[in-house]
Formats: structure tokens, C-alpha cells, sequence
């Protein structure tokens, strides 16, 4: 669907000149970078003196940082990529009917560079160091509350829920989708689930490989035993138990994210400093970044 | 043949739509069960009840249900509704409650029942608080003496009665932490605190801990915005405090243009001060708009922060936020030496450096920390 919808997209830029897509492509990519920034800036509440020490370390950047950025030809490359992989697609549906595998994760693989934002650097080693130093002095100015918020933050649109609107006290919170699917699993009839066990089982760890990626052969067949024992389990809890358990058995179902999985053991190790200024580099010493900071310094002053 | 839930059934025959004399004995004895008579209230004559639980006081006729839409008059016995069956049962950190000073960075096992006896316009959890019990599709079964023992399978310390007012079902709390406290379990609360005295000095009696919710500091918000009065919920506050035995803390959500007038603010900050003590943790939570409420935006930081201030300079020595995080007032710091000691984001503790109870500079905190109980 997805496909298609894109290959739509493609036909009716057929009119359009390649100069006039790519303008309107980077544009696209610069709002979309802003957006980004701004949900992370509105969710770590900065004070004025943190945004202004910000401001002062990345200016030492700023010129170092103007030739190092490719967005410009990175556009046009990147539609490229896609004409080329939405017309293998085409040539797949064509001869086969299906979209084989590979197709579809190069695909989605340039979906997902295109929303992450990522490929449009040329940091030299050089570079790399000298802002390496700069994003150290920034980390000092970090509360490790914002840290921590740094190195959660997934680049987004919207604003994720854990910045812009936590969990309140004394709310009640709504149950997590993995929760209110081991619900489903726990209402159906014994024979529906019977009949449809190993169907749930296989899209519930083929649903976990999307957020993991492929797991090896013995991992995946683990996961497996181990899911359907879960759904097994949460069958025969009493109402009770359920509510009482229901998240352990979702977290035991759903794997860690892997890069904080790693991000943790690499704090354990005394080594997530390390991290944050990759972070920080990552988002607060691009060419926009700066001019965001500053307009927010503007509001916060007038306030 | 029409089948009926169990709950349903005993429904049928509390409004009398079912004979209970017609009843096999045990079923009766059932129904005795579901049947917990209100703990304090007055019998009028005939078959009139006043309620005295909550300064509503409600007058009530054989049938009527009072405003908490949780206790009913069933022929001159004054009887709490859902005895014994929540509507809401999970696991949540004691920091939702908000709670900071009782025992940082632990679970607790949160219980609800359908009803309350305030109308709060920007109520977060009004699909409970604001509906008879019966009318809340899911609830559990759940008598005290199973919701212990569910508790301490889940190897967790503390029960809270939270998301509704635990005022709406008292009977069933008491139960509840008369059974907890003789296995060690502790029970807290969060409470709006509009109760009539002898209800406060129970719960003080019965709750390890209790966050009361200061809503404001005019008698014109709390009538207009949450259908009650003001210094009822000061007395019992008072209350809570003097008991001694209860650990309190105070929240209060700042609702723009509503009740975040500095001055006000700082009248609220003096009267903690002056009646309860500067020891006494405030937490200042960031409105969202909700419910009847939503045309009005969130609490600018910037009020909260003003706020914070007001509440440090009047001399209290823990001032926190809520409902907006990282924020310095998600943090407990040490009064004496202004270190740091619990590091949060929101209801997350990523660094705890109170050492039985203490500072590293010698400083007591107050609190419950460990096993011990605070002063």
C-alpha cells in the first residue's frame, strides 16, 4: 500500500523540474529538522543561562560546521534511491506479484534514513574531535535529568508522549498496546485461541523483529517458546492477577530497545558520557540548532 | 434464561428488584458480605440517614444515594455501594501519588472505587470519580483479605488508594489496612481531605501516609471549580497532622487564571507553614487541561517556578513540581547543605544518596525513607 501510494507520488512529480524538486525536498528536510529540535527543546526546559552557554560553545563551531553539511545533494540523491527502489518494487509486482523481501527493506531502510534525518554529514575526523570538545563543555551545563532526556529522545514529528505530556500524578494511566492485546488473548474462547495460537505467536515476534531487527535462529525460536508460554500464563491468570501482572508480562514479551540496552550497559560501564556528546553534537551543534536556541533565548528574555 | 453477573445479581437485589428473603441462606449471606455499613452517620428516624462522612452531610431517604454516588440508605441502614470491588487495580511508582518522602523509588499496588465527593472541573480520572460505581462497566472482585494477600505475592510494600478519593470508600480502605498493617504492608493515600473530623482522625489512623490535595486557597474556587469549601479541608489537614502517626504531604495543581494568584499562593505557602510545619512536602503540579476544562492551557513553567520560589522563601523545606519534568523540582534536596540527594525525572528515580535517612552532611530528612518512620 505504501508502495504504491509512494509510486502516486513519484508519477505526479513527473512535471516537476529537478531543481524545483530538490528546493522543495530540502526545504522539506529543514522543516522537518526544526521540528524535531523544537520538540526536544520544548521538552528539556533549558534555562536562559544553559541556552546561553549552548549558544557560546556552538558559535565556536558554527563556521568549522557551514562546509560540512550536504544537504543540498543529499535530496536529490535520496529521491534517487527511491525512484530505484520503487521501480525495482514495480518490476517485482510485475513478474512475481509480491514484493520480495529485499526490495522492501531497502525501502523502508530509506523511509527510516529519511525520517531519523540521517546521511547528510561530511565530518571529517578533524571536525569530529574539535566538536567532540565543544559538545564536552555543553554536557557540563546539562542537569542529568536532561541527559537522560537527551539520550531517550527519538527524533519525531509529534512530540513523543514522555516529553510533552507525561504520565500525571494521580492519573490513571492508559494501558500499553502489547497490555491490551495479552487482554484480547486473555477473552478469546478456548478453541479460537487453540486455532489461532501459533498465528498470534509468529506475528507478536515478527512484530518484535521490526523493532529489533532479524534475531538469530536460536533467539527467535526462544522468543517463540517463551511468548506462547506467556499467552499460555496469561490465560489462566485470575482477573487479579492480570492487572497486577500485566506489565511484567508485556516488558518479558516486548525486548529492551537494543540501543538503550546498550546505552545502559555503556553507563554501567562508566562510559555513557561519551553518548551524551554524540547526542549533543547530534542536536545541538547543526547549523539550525543555533538559530532555534536563540529564538527561544529572544522569547524567554521578553517573558 | 437471562444470565446475570454476579455482580449485576446482587446489583438487582440491592435496589429490590430482587426479593432477598426469597434467597437460599447462602446467597444471603453473600449479599451481608457485599454490604458494608457506613462507617460514620446518623440515623434520623423512620428510614432517614444523614451522612457524616464528608461535610456534604448528605440527607438521605430510604433509596437515595448520597453525592459521592457511592454510599446508599437501603431502608435506614446507610451502606457503601462497591465494598470490595475496584474499578481500577495496577502498579504504579509512590512518586504518581505524589508522594516523594515515603519510601523514594518504590512500587505500590493502586486501588480505586467509582465515585467521589467532589467535582472537581478538571478531574484526570472523572471516567471513575464521576460515576456511580454500578455504572462503571469493569470492576474486580476483590474483598480485603485477598487484595493483601494479591499484594504481597507481588512482593510490593505499599497499598495506595488513589485515582478517586479514598473518602468515597473508606469502609473498604480501613478493611483493607487493617489487614495490610498485620503483615507489614504499608497503606497511603491520596485524598482531596474534604472530611468531617472524626473521618480525618481515622484516616490518619488507618493511612501510613496521605498526599492531601490542597486545591486552591479561596473558598470561591473550591465552590465553584470543585463543589465544596475550602476550610473543612484545612481543618482535617490540621487533623491528619496532629495525629502524629501519618505522614502528609500537600499537593496542589496550579490551574491558570484559576488559582495561580501569587498572592494566594503565598497565603497557602504561610498557612503550611504556620498550622502543619515547614517539614511538610508541597508539590505543585502543572495543570493539563481535562474534562470540563479544556479550553485552558497548561500551567506556564515559568508560574511554577514563582511558585517553588514563593513556597522556599516562606521556609518549607521540600517544594516540588509535577506534571512537567526534568524539572529542579522533580529533585529532593537536602534543606541544610541544599545538596541534591534524590534525583527524578517525573516519577523516575535515577539517583538516591539519602543514607538512612540522612544527608551526607548529618542533616535528618523527614520522611519515611527506610523502615523507620520519620519525624
Amino acid at each position: 500500500m505504501m508502495i504504491a501510494a509512494a509510486c502516486l507520488l513519484i508519477v505526479s512529480f513527473a512535471g516537476a523540474g529537478d531543481e524545483e524538486i530538490d528546493t522543495c525536498l530540502a526545504e522539506l528536510h529543514e522543516i522537518k529538522a526544526d521540528i524535531t529540535l523544537l520538540n526536544l527543546i520544548n521538552g528539556i526546559h533549558f534555562t536562559e543561562e544553559q541556552i546561553e552557554a549552548i549558544l557560546k560553545e556552538a558559535k565556536k563551531l558554527e563556521k568549522d560546521l557551514e562546509g560540512a553539511t550536504d544537504w543540498e545533494h543529499r535530496s536529490a540523491r535520496e529521491l534517487d534511491e527511491e525512484i530505484k527502489a520503487l521501480k525495482a518494487a514495480r518490476d517485482s509486482l510485475a513478474k512475481s506479484g509480491k514484493v520480495s523481501e529485499g526490495v522492501k527493506a531497502r525501502y523502508n531502510g530509506l523511509r527510516k534514513n529519511r525520517r531519523n534525518g540521517k546521511g547528510g554529514w561530511k565530518m571529517t575526523p578533524k571536525l569530529m574531535e574539535k566538536a567532540e570538545a565543544v559538545a564536552a563543555e555543553i554536557e557540563k551545563k546539562l542537569t542529568s535529568a536532561q541527559q537522560e532526556i537527551l539520550m531517550s529522545y527519538k527524533p519525531c514529528m509529534l512530540p513523543t508522549k514522555d516529553l510533552s505530556d507525561p504520565v500525571r500524578v494521580g492519573q490513571a494511566s492508559s494501558t500499553a498496546p502489547m497490555e491490551r492485546f495479552l487482554e484480547m488473548i486473555r477473552h478469546m474462547s478456548k478453541s479460537q485461541f487453540e486455532k489461532r495460537r501459533e498465528s498470534l505467536v509468529e506475528s507478536t515476534v515478527t512484530l518484535m523483529e521490526r523493532r529489533t531487527g532479524a534475531l538469530p535462529e536460536a533467539e527467535r525460536k526462544a522468543l517463540t517458546e517463551k511468548t506462547g508460554e506467556l499467552f499460555e500464563l496469561v490465560r489462566q491468570m485470575s482477573e487479579v492477577e492480570f492487572a497486577l501482572n500485566r506489565a511484567d508480562v508485556a516488558a518479558e514479551i516486548e525486548p529492551e530497545d537494543q540501543e538503550k540496552t546498550l546505552q545502559r550497559s555503556l553507563a554501567d560501564m562508566g562510559v555513557m558520557k561519551y553518548e551524551v556528546r554524540g547526542k549533543i553534537i547530534q542536536f545541538f551543534l547543526v547549523p539550525r540548532a543555533t538559530d532555534l536556541l536563540d529564538m527561544r533565548l529572544k522569547q524567554m528574555r521578553a517573558q | 434464561m437471562v444470565l446475570l453477573s454476579r455482580r449485576a445479581f446482587l446489583n438487582c437485589l440491592l435496589d429490590g428488584s430482587l426479593s432477598v428473603a426469597a434467597l437460599p441462606p447462602a446467597f444471603q449471606v453473600l449479599l451481608e458480605a457485599q454490604r458494608r455499613e457506613v462507617l460514620f452517620y446518623e440515623k434520623l428516624g423512620g428510614d432517614e440517614v444523614q451522612c457524616k462522612m464528608c461535610p456534604n452531610g448528605c440527607l438521605l431517604g430510604d433509596g437515595d444515594t448520597g453525592l459521592c454516588r457511592a454510599r446508599t440508605n437501603r431502608g435506614g441502614l446507610h451502606t457503601a455501594d462497591a465494598y470490595a470491588n475496584p474499578c481500577i487495580l495496577t502498579v504504579d511508582p509512590v512518586e504518581k501519588l505524589p508522594l516523594n518522602n515515603f519510601q523514594p523509588g518504590t512500587d505500590t499496588v493502586c486501588i480505586a472505587v467509582g465515585g467521589c465527593n467532589l467535582r472537581c472541573q478538571y478531574c484526570q480520572n472523572y471516567e471513575w470519580s464521576q460515576k456511580p460505581p454500578r455504572a462503571i462497566p469493569r470492576s474486580f472482585d476483590l474483598p480485603p483479605g485477598k487484595a493483601v494477600h494479591a499484594v504481597l505475592k507481588k512482593d510490593v510494600r505499599t497499598i495506595a488508594f488513589t485515582y478517586t478519593d479514598p473518602i468515597g470508600f473508606f469502609e473498604y480502605a480501613s478493611d483493607i489496612a487493617d489487614i495490610a498493617h498485620r503483615t507489614g504492608v504499608k497503606c497511603i493515600a491520596a485524598s482531596n481531605c474534604f472530611a468531617q473530623k472524626p473521618l480525618a482522625r481515622k484516616m490518619a489512623e488507618k493511612f501510613d501516609a496521605i498526599t492531601a490535595g490542597l486545591k486552591g486557597f479561596d473558598e470561591k474556587f473550591y465552590l465553584d471549580v470543585c463543589g465544596a469549601a475550602l476550610h473543612p479541608v484545612l481543618d482535617a489537614i490540621v487533623e491528619i497532622q496532629a495525629s502524629g502517626t501519618c505522614w502528609l504531604e500537600i499537593t496542589t495543581l496550579i490551574v491558570p487564571t484559576y488559582n495561580d494568584d501569587m498572592k494566594k499562593i503565598k497565603a497557602m505557602a504561610r498557612w503550611i507553614r504556620k498550622n502543619v510545619g515547614t517539614k511538610v512536602p508541597w508539590h505543585l503540579s502543572r495543570f493539563v487541561p481535562r474534562y470540563k476544562l479544556k479550553d485552558v492551557p497548561r500551567t506556564p513553567v515559568e508560574t511554577l517556578d514563582e511558585a517553588m520560589e514563593i513556597g522556599l522563601d516562606e521556609g518549607l523545606e521540600y517544594v516540588y513540581t509535577s506534571n512537567i519534568a526534568p524539572h529542579k523540582g522533580n529533585n529532593t534536596v537536602c534543606p541544610r547543605c541544599r545538596k541534591t540527594l534524590i534525583e527524578r525525572v517525573g516519577f523516575k528515580v535515577l539517583k538516591n544518596d539519602i543514607q538512612q535517612g540522612r544527608c551526607s552532611c548529618g542533616h535528618k530528612l523527614s520522611g519515611v525513607f527506610d523502615e523507620d518512620r520519620g519525624s
